[in-house]
């Protein structure tokens, strides 16, 4: 069956005619076929006016009498069962719940359905692609992972809460956050880090109360769930949002996430990606202007391989500020993590380079 | 008279001692645990007997009966050989006395009593004969000894370099002859006369490499190695005159030594002074004491000799003076004329031009020396007479008929002469010395002779000695060899100017290798030059590019006469690592025995009479005409030595071999340490030998023979620099022969040459001619580093003795039931200046057990291990290989599985194990190193074939999982759409049925999801 692109009002029924179309292939005798878009590089083009990541027209084709996709096919329909099921029951389950769900021996072989979660999470992915249901809408949840401050007053299942008002965790962002509603947003930024262990020295500096603003952070990689949030404030509340990420190339790509989506799920960049969002730090001019130059880390292959990788993306090649940054790392042969700015006083950070660097403005875009 | 009990415990202590020393070792010797034993002590005998095999190139026939005793865990073995057999008079030894030399079979090969061989003893050359030789070092029972610690020397070539130079000789060898006798002549009328089992060095056309091979199956036409040249012995430049003088030959006469003021000094200086009484007055004397004799000088006399510096002859004998008063000089009185000679004498050219000339045309009574020159040789008897006056002998001119005779008198030179020349005709002989000076002077002695006495055949081209003296044609030949000429021999009767017939030994030298004398360049004779290179061209043309010849030669054999009868005894000489010597008349390279140690099977012995009490009880029998021994022996622990129960000759109707019938207390048991496993690896890596097994329960098992070919013999090599530590170089450094660092590099270790010698020191920054005993250590680590630095040849293949990939396959395919074979013999590699080669087969897939772990068949030398397998070296090189990249399944730290034996095989000169009980092999980072690639490239071969055939097998499991895929997605389906569960199923199995064919036929199943582009 041909993937129908169109949305439909219940991801329920969704599933159901998935399974409904599959079937009727099966009666006519045909080999059942999946086809949807190829999540791959070669398949996600940069879109210029829309500043997002947007997947391209390449379709990968799944069927189930072909040897190398046999599996793969097996694990589609059972991650859609758990999915229908979930659905109906109107639950909501972790990723390694639907592993486990998935998980299991066929009888009589001793191969399992899916032998680690990576494989299930990524037939989860394809699902969204097939079914053109978010993972959220198929009450699918990744783990929560995320902080966050400041002068917000949001519901969430018929909770208020305050999010100046919940001691030293802050709130920690769900997977979904479709259903909050904001309150009362009192901030002239938001300001996004990549480290838990930044923003909880924000957070004690009072960082948020004193500069007005919201701190977030997730640690490594942006979750959706943050990234939606980001969104939400960005678009509904007309915040600026600042990133802030280690100098090395990982940290450029946190941020080329955030503002442009990401390739494996650049299916969702239209709903996730925030063009507004401006890099804030940390830059090769920091490293000079507030002498870091001895707490760099010299670069190891892996670095040099992944810099090359990025400074070839459609979306930065044209980018003069940061092909200049990329330039000046590639000279430096090093990379700083936020933290380097300890060795100038812990709270240097919040006392000093914040206050100066949004101050200035001195942010790329 | 009662004993102390010191005493009394030393004997106890002996009387247990053998026993002792074999319970408290017997982890080491493999007596551990009674399963152990018995499968140690059908090793120990299967092994002899391969070896002995081995030794004598007889394709080995083993027969081994097991029977239990009774219902006892006690179990007769019976080991039966088809080998060469045990001498008589080894038997008791080798079975019943711990710590003999196992290797009992290899006395036979010799040479005959009248053999001449060169040899240095004690500094001196000899050209002695071997029996005369071997006779002065054994006393009338004895049969070998080893002489490592005495100071014995005989040339052999080096088997990688090909070239001679002096080395130890170890044992020396007599016993009884027991095969024929073989005379063996060559071109040149070289000859020499061995047993038939002796071998010498032959080349072998197929092989095209020089080989040792045994003389009775050398046929006529057949090039055997000569030497080209000998080494140089020494580099003597002078003599001290009372070395060669003794003082029983001058004692009539009086001497006195002048110009030893020092000497006499130093005597007084540690003199005590003594009186003694004589008559009636008590006269002072001076008590001199040195090397440990002590003489008594009268005041008056020492006075005297102090002021003149000097003393008499008879003194400086006594207290054996003769090296300190080298600087002096001798005075003798003759008729009241006094004449003065030199101590030392300079080997000058005109010394040794007269020593040639005296051997030539020389004789000499008691008193005087006379030279006859023919009339015409005004020249030679000018120079006899200044000879003379410079020496300060006296001499006189007495005219003859035809002849001029120069007489010459000074007592101890005269005496001097006759020692070292020989006083007549037929007992003239070259002097020892000779041997020992440079080439120079040897030729100037050599030229002596020949214009004392050569004759130049014109016609013939050549130049002729004729002698009646034996002693002096064979050292003539010997001493041209070393000049590197080689010259032809023959003797027979004649009738000499003595008008009686005489036996004279005639010595030719032709052409171009008479050239090399000084004299012939100026001759008047114009000598057309001849080539006569020892047919090293002719054989070169075939193999030159294979091997460098050094000072090699080769000759045709002429003759071959089997001899049956006389020549009681035979005899041998044991040159480590060289394992050659040079023999025969004119100088013929002999391969010698090699001696090997070991506990072997008299431990088996021991075990049997510890355990049962019995006897052994052995069978043996040396070759068809001769009586078949039978034996029963005890040790007797006390003395450690055979105690012979029965003794007596049987009927046995093989030709040759020997059978071995042991009882001791054992189990039997299957398994991966069972005498089973052990004749089966054995029969794996011999697949020359065939072994019939009989267990307990008569189910006989054959291991059938698969090639003819005999495993190649292993030499013994120097060691390689690459592999040494510098310990090792320091003491080879301190106990080297070599007199320049430079030779000592080239000399000692194997393929250094002399450049790569002359760049080592370069790069140490250590003078390549200062003496290697007086290196300090600092400089011999530079050298160490330097070793390191310089490329050097990797050790030689031929001392290597591996099974080779064809082999190695044969015998796995004989044993193993597999569906795909490999084997990889790696080149040669070094550890530790060791050179080894690894090789490793694989049999994989047919019946042998799917999910199992490998099996792993271990060897070195084609000596099964079976026990201690994760100590070994080859054990951690399994488990590094990354065998999941050839396809074969391994977890993390374990060895692969799959249905595969994989079998290692280390072949060494050396090979490290980890302890004396030899089970596993020590992790040298070379050896795992070699032992990993050969494994990574037998993984790559073998991946190959799994890929072609396993993955096709894969490929139909495949298509079988649709079967059990199809329920699963029909369940997932049924939820997904709500439709019944069974019909999909049953639509589903319609499709596969339709769709197997097309599934079947899918080659490559790496097929990526079909991409498309889709329009819009």
């Amino acid at each position: 069956m041909t993937n129908k692109k169109k949305q439909l009002k219940n991801p329920k029924d969704n599933l159901t005619n998935l399974g409904k179309d599959i079937v009727n292939e099966i009666g006519k005798g045909k080999d059942p076929t999946v086809t949807f878009q190829t999540r791959a590089l070669s398949n996600v083009t940069f879109d210029k006016k829309a500043r997002t990541l947007v997947l391209g027209n390449s379709m990968s084709a799944r069927s189930f009498f072909n040897v190398a996709h046999a599996k793969k096919f097996l694990q589609t329909m059972e991650v859609a069962a758990v999915a229908k099921n979930l659905l109906k029951e109107g639950k909501h389950a972790s990723l390694r719940d639907v592993f486990y769900q998935v998980k299991r021996t066929i009888p009589g072989t001793k191969v399992n359905i899916v032998d680690d979660q990576p494989e299930s999470d990524a037939v989860i992915e394809d699902l969204e692609l097939i079914t053109g249901a978010s993972r959220e809408q198929i009450n699918i949840n990744a783990n929560k992972n995320g902080s966050v401050a400041g002068k917000v007053v949001i519901k969430d299942r018929g909770d208020v809460i305050d999010w100046s008002k919940l001691g030293s965790g802050g709130w920690s962002v769900p997977s979904n956050v479709e259903e909050i509603e904001f309150k009362k947003v009192d901030a002239k930024f938001v300001l996004y880090m990549e480290k838990a262990a930044v923003w909880e020295r924000l957070h004690e500096d009072k960082f948020w109360e004193k500069h007005n603003c919201i701190i977030m952070a997730s640690q490594g990689q942006t979750t959706r769930g943050v990234r939606r949030l980001l969104q939400r404030l960005h678009t509904e509340n007309k915040l600026p949002i600042y990133v802030l990420a280690d100098f090395d190339p990982w940290g450029f790509y946190i941020y080329s996430v955030i503002k442009f989506g990401s390739i494996s799920l650049a299916h969702l960049a239209g709903e996730t990606a925030i063009p507004g969002v401006k890099f804030l730090g940390i830059t090769a001019d920091d490293i000079e202007k507030y002498g870091l130059q001895k707490h760099l880390i010299t670069f190891k292959e892996a670095d040099k391989n992944r810099l090359k990788q990025i400074e070839k993306y459609d979306w930065f090649v044209d980018n003069k500020p940061w092909q200049r940054q990329f330039t000046m790392m590639k000279k430096m042969g090093a990379k700083a993590e936020i933290q380097a700015l300890s060795a100038r006083g812990i709270s240097f950070i919040s006392e000093k380079y914040l206050p100066e660097k949004i101050k200035n403005k001195d942010l790329i875009d | 008279m009662t004993k102390t009990k010191a005493a009394e415990l030393a004997e106890k202590q002996r009387s247990i001692s053998v026993s002792e020393f074999f319970l408290k070792n017997r982890h080491l010797l493999g007596f551990d645990s009674s399963r152990k034993a018995l499968l140690t002590a059908i090793k120990e005998a299967v092994d002899n007997s391969l070896d002995a095999c081995e030794e004598m190139r007889v394709l080995p026939e083993i027969k081994v009966i097991l029977e239990q005793v009774g219902t006892e865990d006690k179990y007769d073995i019976i080991v039966e050989d088809n080998g060469p057999g045990i001498v008589k008079e080894q038997i008791p030894k080798i079975f019943a006395k711990l710590l003999y030399g196992s290797k009992f079979h290899r006395m036979k090969q010799s040479l005959t009593h009248d053999e001449p061989i060169f040899i240095k003893r004690n500094g001196k050359v000899e050209i002695i004969s071997i029996g005369d030789f071997v006779d002065s070092i054994l006393n009338a029972k004895e049969e070998i000894k080893d002489v490592s610690f005495s100071d014995i020397e005989a040339p052999a070539f080096d088997p990688e370099t090909n070239k001679y130079s002096m080395q130890k000789v170890s044992h020396v060898i007599r016993h009884k002859r027991e095969n024929e006798i073989l005379r063996i002549k060559t071109e040149y009328n070289k000859e020499v006369k061995i047993t038939g089992c002796h071998s010498l060095f032959a080349y072998n056309q197929e092989t095209r490499k020089i080989e040792s091979i045994e003389a009775r199956s050398l046929k006529i036409g057949d090039y055997i190695v000569v030497p080209k040249n000998l080494p140089e012995v020494g580099n003597l430049s002078e003599i001290n005159l009372l070395d060669y003088v003794c003082y029983e030959d001058i004692s009539k006469n009086w001497m006195y030594v002048y110009g030893i003021k020092d000497v006499v000094e130093k005597l007084r200086f540690n003199a005590r002074i003594i009186h003694k009484k004589l008559t009636t007055r008590s006269r002072k004397y001076y008590q001199v004491k040195f090397n440990g004799t002590s003489v008594d000088i009268l005041e008056e006399s020492m006075r005297q000799y102090i002021e003149k510096g000097f003393l008499p002859i008879n003194l400086v004998y006594k207290l054996k003076l003769i090296n300190e008063v080298a600087h002096g000089s001798i005075i003798t009185y003759k008729h009241g004329k006094t004449s003065r000679i030199p101590v030392t004498l300079g080997l000058d050219r005109a010394f040794m031009r007269f020593l040639g000339l005296y051997i030539a045309e020389g004789h000499s009574d008691t008193r005087q020396l006379g030279l006859t020159f023919g009339k015409h040789e005004d020249a030679l008897i000018d120079e006899v007479m200044q000879f003379a006056k410079i020496f300060g002998l006296g001499f006189s001119l007495e005219p003859r008929d035809r002849s001029i005779r120069v007489k010459l008198f000074n007592n101890i030179f005269v005496k001097l002469i006759r020692n070292i020349c020989g006083a007549g005709a037929h007992n003239k002989k070259i002097p020892e010395f000779i041997f020992r000076t440079n080439k120079n002077l040897r030729q100037h002695f050599i030229d002596g002779y020949c214009q004392g006495d050569g004759h130049k055949v014109k016609q013939r081209n050549c130049l002729m000695f004729t002698t009646v003296s034996k002693s002096l044609a064979f050292g003539l030949q010997y001493l041209f060899l070393m000049n590197g000429v080689t010259s032809t021999y023959n003797s027979r009767l004649f009738n000499g100017l003595g008008k009686k017939t005489s036996l004279v030994y005639r010595i030719c030298v032709y052409g171009d290798a008479l050239n090399a004398s000084h004299i012939y360049s100026r001759s008047d004779v114009k000598i057309r030059p001849r080539i006569i290179d020892n047919n090293v061209t002719k054989v070169l043309g075939v193999l030159q590019q294979e091997m460098v010849f050094g000072d090699l030669g080769f000759v045709k054999i002429k003759e071959i006469e089997i001899i049956n009868t006389g020549y009681e005894y035979v005899y041998d000489l044991s040159v480590p690592r060289c394992e050659n010597f040079v023999g025969g008349t004119g100088g013929i390279s002999c391969h010698n025995s090699r001696g090997q140690q070991g506990i072997g099977i008299s431990a088996a012995v021991m075990y049997s009479q510890l355990t049962t009490g019995k006897p052994i009880k052995i069978t043996s029998k040396i070759g068809p005409k001769e009586p078949a021994h039978y034996y029963e022996l005890h040790i007797d622990t006390a003395r450690n030595e055979p105690e012979i129960l029965k003794e007596t000759t049987v009927k046995w109707d093989k030709d040759h071999g020997t059978k071995i019938e042991i009882q001791l207390e054992g189990k039997y048991q299957k398994g991966k340490q069972s005498v089973d496993e052990y004749l089966k690896q054995t029969a794996v890596a011999n697949p020359h030998v065939s072994i019939t097994f009989v267990p307990p329960d008569k189910q006989k098992q054959f291991f059938k023979r698969v090639t003819d070919a005999p495993p190649k013999e292993a030499l013994e090599i120097k060691p390689h620099p690459y592999g040494i530590e510098l310990g090792m170089l320091i003491s080879m450094l301190k106990f080297t022969k070599a007199r320049t660092v430079q030779s000592f590099l080239s000399s000692d270790f194997s393929r250094i040459s002399s450049n790569n010698a002359k760049e080592i020191c370069k790069i140490a920054n250590v003078y390549d001619g200062s003496k290697p005993n007086n290196i300090p250590t600092k400089d011999a680590e530079s050298l160490f580093k330097a070793m390191k630095q310089v490329k050097i040849m990797a050790p030689p293949t031929n001392v290597l003795s591996p099974i080779g990939e064809d082999l190695i396959i044969k015998g796995l395919k004989k044993e193993v039931n597999a569906e795909f074979y490999v084997a990889v013999s790696r080149s040669p590699a070094v550890y530790r200046g060791n050179p080894f080669q690894i090789e490793v087969g694989i049999a994989y897939g047919g019946e042998l057990p799917q999910d199992d772990l490998v099996r792993v068949y271990r060897f070195a030398n084609r000596v099964p291990l079976l026990f201690q397998q994760s100590a070994c070296a080859s054990n951690k090189s399994i488990l590094d290989t990354a065998w999941r990249n050839y396809g074969i399944s391994q977890s993390r730290g374990a060895l692969p599985s799959a249905p595969m034996v994989l079998m290692v095989h280390i072949a060494s000169v050396w090979v490290p194990f980890t302890s004396e009980s030899k089970e596993a092999i020590a992790h040298y980072p070379d050896i795992i190193k070699e032992l990993k690639l050969s494994l990574q490239d037998a993984g790559r071969k073998l991946s190959s074939h799994i890929r072609k055939t396993v993955r096709a097998r894969d490929q139909k499991e495949k298509a079988q999982l649709f079967e059990k895929y199809i329920p699963e997605l029909a369940n997932a389906l049924f939820n997904l759409s709500g439709n019944a569960k069974a019909n999909i199923e049953k639509d589903l199995m319609k499709i596969l049925k339709k769709q197997l064919p097309l599934i079947m036929g899918v080659q490559n199943d790496e097929q990526k999801e079909t991409t498309e582009k889709s329009e819009g």
